[in-house]
């Protein structure tokens, strides 16, 4: 697996797992705040339901209060509206709407609410018919024309004697709802065959419930009591806020994702440009040079600092290689006694000057060799022809320009190339040579040594052999000529 | 010494302060209207007599027309405004009051008048056309002990051959006389009785609404009574008072004065059989 496959890899799956941490953890809260959404929904509804109780209780209590008063049930007995109407207008309340009393045969004697009507017959009445039959009603039932929470009692005399009836009603409308809703975020709905209520405009209600109340089966069809919410806002907030995280931490591993990937590509392109200058210098396309530059070139531009040192210590070696090759190349062309350059230097540098003469440079070489030389050797040995020609070699580069080129051609025999040097130019540094090694005292030797000069210049159509073989034929006739002199072509 | 001195002084601010408590005059009345209305009613007769004697007057509304002649017996209250018939029941009793003198209430004429009627109505729309017709129709008297609200009701039906015990539907005791007149418009009772001021009352196009059946004859106005307890300088002196009472403006149904009436016009509410 490539690298950039490993570490892109490896990273998803760092991100992947931190993502799936965080997805744990927020629908962890979800989970929990859902849980107390749901708790706090269930206290409210039960609160509610308390509450509906209260009002059912009350309801019953102010019956039960009005019926244990003597006055009460003397009135009822002597019809006495007034003193009815001043009872049980003192028992009025936001819980209690209504209070009637009823005579045996349906006749309303007094109303709480309503101070001068009364008498209307209301005996067809479901609760007032419950009443009378079964002693007591609670449920809903219509008082009035309007839909009401009734509790009707048959009031007895002496707790025996049935005299009347007793209804204590409470209108089912909004205020009712809102009042069972109130501090609440639970919404109420009541539904029955002539009207629908709602706390809300919003009629459908999320994860309604019934009310249960234990009223008893009354007129009114369908008539029921739903609570539930409007909305989730807070759920949905929840909701949300969890969507919104797994959005951002997707987001957020896209963007990671695409910023490893870029990073990576630039930060292997960097080392893919290194590898690559390698690659070409191994199978020649560069030479250490090349490489040398190119690397120097990765240095200098802006780049990270781990490619840089990479850059760096590649240079150093490359420098290194650089040395070492030199080194090498300067061994194979340096005569190891002289210091001079070898035959095969030599050689090469006589190819690249005649090259350059066919541009209009010219130049001249000079064949030079130490008269006598093997008497010298057999005379006083290889130690001393070696320090001869170790001197002779120091004698003769003392005596060139730095342009010259100056080599042992082989034994005692040296050639010296001499660029944009004419005929005559030539011979005069032979003098100069010459003369100065003739002059020369050696230390270990204690004869005077003399060197021949076989001079040629570069013509027209010149090959390495053909200048060469004048300046040989020159030193030839320098060497038959009675040595220590200085001979050129013709 | 010293506690006997104190004991002393204790017992005399016990005493100043019963003695304060005593200076006011507890002035009963019928609940023959709406507490308002009553206060409204009384409020220039007792300003007069606080003035006059000097003496808070303290209001006390009796809960029923029965419940004044109990708080008279009690000795709960000094004077009081009572109902010719609950006079009449009180006189046969042993005489424990004294008679002050008979309000005088003013006509839509401004004319005052000691006596008044009970009238018998119904809404002018109604088939009930005469006494005959209030068979087995509702009836709304206002308090049993009431004069012309059920006194006189009843002996006009009785001499038109009606027994309101048994021809009538319905009966509904209402208190308050006014309050016969709003059940009649709200159609709660076909027919009522009522005193004829609170009739006339009425604006002109309340009464075209309403059909008179009978009217009784002469009623004394309600008694002004003085307890026996009362020092009997004090109830000389709050009969002249009551005597020499005139409002600042007689307007009708208000209380116009006062003026001593034959007591036989009230004994001879005992003689009426119902």
């Amino acid at each position: 697996m490539k690298l950039y496959n490993k570490i892109l890899f490896l990273t998803i799956m760092q991100l992947a797992a931190i993502l799936l941490f965080g997805i744990y953890q927020i629908q962890s809260l979800y989970l929990t705040q859902k849980t107390a959404f749901d708790q706090k929904n269930l206290i409210q509804s039960e609160m509610i339901q308390k509450r509906f109780e209260e009002k059912l209780e009350s309801l019953q209590r102010t019956a039960q209060i009005l019926i244990n008063s003597q006055e009460v049930v003397a009135g009822i007995i002597s019809n006495d509206t007034d003193m009815l109407y001043n009872w049980s207008k003192l028992f009025l309340s936001s819980s209690t709407d209504k209070i009637h009393f009823i005579d045996l045969d349906g006749t309303i004697i007094s109303r709480g609410e309503l101070e001068f009507r009364f008498a209307d017959d209301v005996s067809k009445r479901f609760y007032v018919q419950q009443a009378l039959k079964n002693d007591t009603f609670l449920g809903i039932d219509l008082v009035d024309d309007k839909e009401c929470l009734v509790y009707a009692k048959r009031v007895k005399q002496y707790g025996q004697k049935p005299i009347g009836i007793i209804s204590v009603a409470l209108i089912i409308d909004d205020a009712l709802l809102a009042s069972l809703a109130q501090g609440t975020t639970m919404n109420i709905a009541y539904h029955s065959e002539h009207q629908t209520l709602s706390t809300t405009k919003t009629q459908k209600l999320i994860n309604a419930s019934s009310l249960h109340v234990m009223l008893q089966a009354g007129s009114i069809k369908e008539a029921s009591f739903n609570i539930g919410l409007t909305s989730e806002e807070e759920l949905n907030a929840l909701k949300e806020a969890r969507t919104n995280f797994f959005v951002g931490i997707g987001f957020v591993l896209i963007i990671l994702v695409l910023a490893l990937h870029f990073t990576l590509l630039k930060h292997l392109r960097e080392y893919k440009a290194l590898s690559q200058v390698l690659i070409d210098f191994y199978e020649d396309r560069l030479d250490i040079k090349e490489v040398m530059s190119t690397i120097k070139q990765t240095t200098k531009e802006r780049t990270t600092p781990e490619v840089k040192k990479i850059a760096e210590a590649l240079f150093n070696m490359s420098q290194k290689v650089a040395d070492t090759q030199n080194a090498l190349e300067l061994l194979s062309s340096t005569d190891q006694l002289t210091a001079l350059s070898n035959r095969r230097k030599l050689e090469e540098c006589l190819e690249q000057k005649l090259k350059e003469s066919t541009r209009g440079s010219s130049f001249s070489i000079i064949m030079i060799d130490i008269d006598r030389f093997k008497t010298i050797n057999d005379t006083y040995g290889h130690e001393i022809g070696d320090h001869v020609l170790v001197h002779t070699a120091r004698l003769m580069r003392e005596s060139i320009r730095t342009s010259d080129m100056l080599g042992r051609w082989g034994g005692e025999e040296f050639l010296l190339i001499l660029p944009q040097t004419s005929l005559e130019g030539a011979l005069v540094i032979a003098e100069q040579m010459r003369s100065k090694i003739y002059q020369f005292t050696f230390e270990h030797y204690p004869q005077r040594v003399t060197m021949s000069f076989g001079v040629a210049t570069h013509h027209a159509g010149d090959t390495p052999n053909s200048i060469l073989r004048r300046a040989d034929n020159a030193l030839y006739r320098a060497k038959n000529s009675g040595r220590n002199r200085i001979e050129h072509e013709d | 010494m010293k506690i006997k001195r104190f004991l002393s002084i204790v017992l005399l601010v016990c005493i100043s302060l019963f003695a304060t408590e005593k200076q006011k005059l507890v002035f009963g009345v019928n609940p023959n209207k709406s507490t308002t209305e009553i206060q409204i009613l009384y409020a220039e007769l007792i300003s007069y007599l606080e003035k006059e004697l000097e003496q808070e007057v303290v209001l006390v509304i009796s809960k029923d027309y029965n419940h004044l002649i109990t708080l008279i017996e009690q000795g709960s209250i000094d004077i009081a405004s009572i109902s010719p018939k609950l006079y009449a029941i009180l006189r046969q009793k042993e005489p424990e009051t004294h008679y002050l003198a008979t309000i005088q209430f003013a006509d839509e004429q401004s004319i005052s008048k000691s006596t008044y009627r009970s009238l018998i109505l119904t809404l002018a729309d109604s088939p009930i056309a005469s006494m005959s017709d209030l068979k087995g129709k509702s009836f709304g008297f206002t308090d049993p002990d009431s004069t012309s609200g059920y006194l006189y009701p009843h002996f006009m039906m009785y001499q038109n051959s009606i027994d309101p015990t048994k021809d009538l539907g319905k009966i509904y005791m209402l208190k308050k006389h006014p309050k016969i007149i709003q059940a009649l418009f709200e159609k709660s009772i076909e027919a009522g009785a009522i005193y004829d001021g609170v009739y006339h009352a009425l604006p002109k196009e309340e009464q075209q609404k309403i059909r008179i059946l009978a009217v009784s004859e002469e009623i004394p106005y309600d008694a002004m009574i003085a307890s026996k307890r009362l020092d009997s300088a004090l109830v000389v002196k709050i009969r002249e008072l009551l005597l020499a009472f005139h409002p600042k403006q007689a307007l009708p149904s208000t209380i116009a004065g006062f003026e001593e009436k034959p007591l036989f016009l009230y004994d001879h509410l005992n003689t009426i059989e119902y």
